[in-house]
């Protein structure tokens, strides 16, 4: 790995040709980049899966299922709905196309974007260094510690897939107490992307320069909700019957818990079923509790570190003692592993330790999570929503004034489109500057 | 002994509980009482032990509920390593206690949390076997040196009782300043915060005089009081026998101190050499404490082994009425000595509430054959998991507005 300046200059040297490349070419690029890493025998992909199995601490089949979510999102059609979504039409990245009602506009991206990267999980990197290439923007990447590997690997598949592209990404790394590292490599981007902690972003944005574009996605959490019309039918049918509607949520919901062992901001903490009834709060708890066995077997939960193994013990042993102390709470879990279900009538916020532990609360109403979820305002991320569409806009409101910025239905929770507007903003034009050539005669 | 359905005759049960916690409590303080001289009667702990979880599993429900339903019943826990623990946060959960609540005369809480009404508490009957367990402990581990019956000039930097009256460590502060200080001795610290000019005055004093000193209290407190000094660029060579204890986190308002580096300013700006910092390790879920044994080995002779080993490990010894061992923080299997692990305590002080208690502190086991007492290192406290980039548990969003006043 050059040093920064010489891989900065390098950098920006090699932007100039990706400058001019037209966006079809860039799209075509990311696109067979990413084809490799979900072609079962390449070896890139082999690569990203023992990435995301030793420094993430995915279980191999959660890295699978974690590299085939990350990379269906930069295939050409993907890509296709962001550039129209965003821009109304990719041509003006390309050049001067017609303003309506007189005149012309582009969109021009900057020189440099340096992305700084979370620990957590791997998705948001990726995407990040895809968008910093359709704005034709040159990128410096600084992967966590944690996980340093699959940045590189993509850069790989992308300088194969097309050289102009590979050129243009390049890795560095530094300590994180090297602030004169960290501060030089700010100061020297023209767009600078940071996704983690809030004191990190703090930190890094303290060294923007005053002209420099500083774009944060720090923390954030996701839940999930449960509308009263799915709850039809005696409660005695969601025990153990697989095909009944709760059951089905309850294992579509299991996949977006375990999905990267729910350490991203697309993991939801908490379900909230809308009922006063205690009982049916517990049974649809023991229907996810069955869920998550069932899908520790196919995605067995990875490698917690020490301070998070320590975590879940703990708040197991404090819901079991109050259980047991005869509150209305219930507990479910299997000792050899990590997931976690912990259900109690009352609404409340989750404190989740995360590793797939999830909380199931009732509330009699869902209106209600507006006053329930207030302390979590401008944190909400993403809502996995069971209901009936009339109720959508409604709920959406609710959420959104919360924070959010997405609501699916449950099991795409962890599987943002590459469209999603990350924490609200338009990934895109956020790094784009806007030129209108107003008619001169 | 088998699981009593509701006795018909509560006031019975009620006498028979006492007369029991009562035998139990005199055979622990014998066990105390024998002292740190002798080697430990691995027997005579496993029998208390077993009697006392016996004694739990009937007397405190919950718990007996949890044993039971792991099947670690009185009839089939055969030594004290079988014993189930329970984790520091249950104690958040409900009143883990084996005597009715309502007895209950003496009530410690855990330090805050951000979510209210969720804080942990330790519930006593009496403080008797806690001091019981408290004094002779510190007695050996802090004042060595000291004369049977020697008053000595000790100041606190912590607060008194009345201003923390369910801090453990306050009680815990206040009994060794009764039992161990001579009439000078007192607080620098109270509910407006620490008084750092009125301590430097006394420590003056004494370095005049002569006389030697004992500083105990939180290690936040004491950064506070290097800072006050350095600012006033003031510094003490305190007399020959002075020395610290200190409890606690080790990060200043906001800025990280690592242990050795704050043993180092002890030196700098009191005179107090790193063999006199004894550091002090306890929770409120526990009766009994854990001390660094440097400044007993001093006194009483260096440990087997030690000599020209080099690096000196900071240790803490357990004392003979407690036993620690060290779990795989995964499978919650015991780690054999040498080993990272989370530490687990069984101790007899707890006969009140919960024998056996699985921390989220990690630690390992010296090699037995170092020391006479079974000793381990404190490698890091519990903190709530840091937020991993982007995502974020609710408590720090929760601890993040109360900081900056939201709330």
């Amino acid at each position: 790995m050059s040093t920064p300046a010489a891989l900065i200059d390098h950098l920006r040297a090699a932007r100039a040709e990706l400058a001019t490349a037209p966006w079809r070419r860039i799209v075509a690029g990311i696109d067979t980049a990413a084809a490799r890493f979900l072609a079962p025998g390449d070896p890139l992909r082999r690569c990203a899966l023992s990435a995301l199995t030793e420094g993430a601490g995915l279980s191999g089949p959660g890295a699978a299922a974690a590299i085939d979510a990350i990379f269906a999102e930069l295939r050409r059609g993907a890509l296709e709905g962001l550039l129209y979504r965003e821009l109304g039409g990719p041509d003006a990245l390309d050049g001067f196309v017609a303003r309506p009602g007189g005149g012309q506009t582009r969109l021009v991206g900057p020189g440099l974007v340096l992305h700084v990267l979370a620990g957590n999980v791997p998705a948001p990197g990726i995407m990040s260094i895809a968008c910093g290439l359709l704005v034709k923007a040159a990128n410096l990447v600084k992967p966590s510690h944690r996980e340093p590997h699959l940045s590189p690997l993509f850069a790989q598949a992308l300088a194969a897939a097309d050289p102009v592209l590979g050129a243009c990404v390049g890795t560095v790394q530094w300590d994180r107490e090297d602030h004169q590292a960290g501060r030089a490599a700010v100061g020297a981007a023209d767009a600078v992307i940071a996704y983690g902690a809030d004191a990190t972003i703090g930190l890094l944005q303290s060294w923007t320069r005053p002209r420099g574009r500083f774009l944060a996605y720090g923390h954030r959490l996701s839940l999930a909700a449960i509308c009263r019309e799915l709850l039809t039918g005696a409660p005695g049918r969601a025990n153990g019957d697989t095909n009944c509607p709760l059951a089905r949520i309850a294992a579509s919901l299991a996949e977006d818990v375990a999905l990267y062992d729910q350490q991203g901001c697309l993991s939801p903490l908490a379900v909230y079923i809308e009922t006063g009834a205690e009982e049916l709060v517990f049974q649809f708890g023991a229907a996810m509790a069955r869920a998550l066995a069932a899908l520790e077997a196919r995605w067995p939960t990875g490698k917690r570190q020490t301070e998070a193994a320590a975590a879940v013990h703990h708040l197991r042993g404090e819901y079991e003692m109050r259980e047991l102390a005869g509150e209305p709470v219930r507990l479910w879990y299997d000792p050899r592993a990590a997931w976690t279900v912990i259900a109690a009538a009352s609404p409340s916020l989750p404190e989740s330790c995360l590793f797939r532990t999830l909380f199931v609360y009732g509330i009699p109403r869902l209106e209600g999570l507006r006053d329930v979820l207030l302390p979590l305002s401008g944190y909400l991320q993403g809502v996995a929503l069971a209901g009936p569409p009339e109720r959508a806009a409604t709920l959406g409101a609710l959420f959104g004034a919360l924070g959010a910025s997405r609501i699916c239905p449950p099991g795409r929770l962890q599987r943002p489109p590459a469209a999603w507007p990350h924490d609200g903003r338009p990934r895109l034009l956020d790094l784009l500057h806007r030129v209108d050539i107003e008619p001169l005669d | 002994m088998p699981r009593p359905s509701l006795s018909s005759e509560p006031a019975l049960e009620e006498a028979a509980r006492q007369a029991e916690a009562a035998q139990l409590d005199r055979q622990i303080t014998a066990l105390i009482d024998v002292g740190f001289a002798a080697p430990p009667d691995e027997d005579a702990f496993n029998a208390l032990a077993l009697a006392v979880f016996a004694h739990q599993f009937r007397y405190n429900p919950v718990y007996g509920a949890y044993c039971a339903r792991r099947d670690r019943t009185p009839q089939t826990v055969r030594h004290w390593r079988e014993v189930p623990a329970v984790p520091t946060r249950a104690f958040k959960g409900t009143d883990l206690c084996a005597f009715p609540p309502s007895n209950a005369r003496v009530t410690y809480l855990t330090s805050g949390t951000t979510l209210p009404g969720r804080r942990g508490r330790h519930l006593l009957e009496s403080t008797a076997l806690y001091d019981a367990s408290l004094l002779p402990n510190f007695n050996r581990h802090v004042l060595p040196d000291r004369s049977p019956g020697e008053r000595l000039r000790l100041y606190a930097l912590f607060p008194p009782t009345a201003v923390l009256p369910h801090s453990s460590l306050a009680h815990m502060i206040a009994r060794c300043l009764t039992e161990f200080g001579d009439a000078q001795s007192g607080y620098s610290l109270d509910a407006a915060g620490l008084h750092a000019a009125g301590l430097s005055e006394r420590l003056a004093e004494a370095e005049r005089a002569g006389l030697p000193v004992t500083l105990l209290g939180a290690a936040t407190s004491f950064i506070e009081f290097l800072d006050w000094l350095a600012a006033k660029n003031q510094r003490f060579r305190l007399p020959e026998g002075s020395r610290v204890m200190d409890t606690g986190g080790f990060k200043g308002q906001g800025r990280q101190v690592g242990p050795d580096d704050l043993r180092a300013l002890y030196g700098d700006y009191l005179g107090i050499p790193p063999g006199r910092a004894v550091n002090e390790y306890g929770m409120t879920e526990l009766g009994s404490q854990f001390y660094d044994g440097c400044l007993a080995d001093a006194v009483f002779g260096p440990p087997v082994g030690s000599a020209g080993e080099g690096r000196v490990i900071r240790s803490k010894v357990v004392p003979p009425w407690v036993r620690t061992i060290a779990v795989d923080p995964q499978t919650l299997e015991p780690r054999p000595p040498g080993e990272e692990g989370l530490l687990r305590h069984v101790d007899l002080a707890n006969r009140g509430s919960v024998l056996a208690v699985q921390t989220e502190d990690v630690g390992r086991l010296c090699p037995p054959e170092l020391f006479p007492l079974p000793r381990f290192e404190l490698l890091g406290r519990a903190a709530s998991a840091e937020p991993r980039g982007c995502s974020i548990a609710v408590s720090e969003i929760l601890a993040a507005a109360e900081r900056q006043g939201d709330r």
